[in-house]
């Protein structure tokens, strides 16, 4: 592999410091390929990824993953116009999007 | 960027966690790392533009005196890209949007090869320095 990214997983780690995850529900914003949202969905109930960048979502979206079918969804969404309704979401994951 | 916290926290539960993890200033770490460990390194400053995490900062601290959001934790880390050759090192820079003209890419690659030549299977490795911190909708 020409690039390997965190083979460690601190940064999958350091996310699921941050609360009880077990059973939630996940909005990530600024998925992109799904590279993060992979690495730490085994843990949640169900996650949402989205990012305005439209080919990197669509990777998400055909990453064969099987195991997180039907409970990893990705979308081309805008953080200021978010298409979920009110109180939806358990946590949301802010991933380098602000 | 508070447009974006507005809308997050409108989607969330109430006592629904808000987690922002982002690169952070400080300088990362450029190594030529062997089996034994890293046998080569140099600090060079981690992000391009300052600026935007310096306007996310500020966004952050404008939800939190709004009492939209209660600060919860904070935890800063570290983590690590590996990459064969110089040239993919550069491909991750681009993608991240890191500061590339301060990464001594020739330097790396030439000590890189002269650890190979000499039978070591050498890579480059990019520390970079992380922030996560979490807040508690109000």
């Amino acid at each position: 592999m020409a690039i390997e990214m965190d083979p460690a997983g601190v940064e999958p780690a350091a996310i699921l410091q941050a609360a009880d995850f077990h059973n939630a529900h996940v909005l990530e914003i600024g998925a992109g390929d799904g590279r993060l949202t992979f690495r730490y969905a085994a843990q949640f109930r169900s996650v949402v990824g989205i990012d305005t960048k439209e080919p990197e979502i669509r990777s998400a979206a055909k990453t064969p993953h099987a195991d997180f079918r039907g409970r990893a969804q990705f979308l081309c969404a805008n953080a200021t116009a978010l298409p979920f309704s009110a109180e939806e979401f358990g946590i949301v994951l802010l991933a380098s999007s602000l | 960027m508070v447009d974006a916290l507005q809308e997050a926290r409108r989607v969330l539960k109430p006592q629904g966690i808000l987690v922002n993890v982002r690169p952070v200033t400080t300088p990362m770490t450029v190594e030529v790392i062997v089996a034994a460990g890293p046998v080569w390194a140099k600090e060079v400053p981690s992000y391009s533009a300052p600026e935007d995490v310096a306007a996310a900062e500020a966004a952050v601290q404008s939800a939190l005196s709004c009492a939209w959001f209660a600060f919860e934790k904070r935890l800063n880390y570290d983590f690590d890209v590996y990459c064969d050759t110089a040239a993919d090192l550069s491909l991750y820079a681009q993608a991240r949007k890191l500061p590339e003209a301060e990464i001594p890419y020739e330097e790396l690659e030439s000590r890189r090869r002269k650890w190979h030549a000499e039978g070591q299977t050498a890579r480059l490795r990019c520390r970079r320095p992380w922030l996560m911190s979490s807040y508690r909708k109000k």
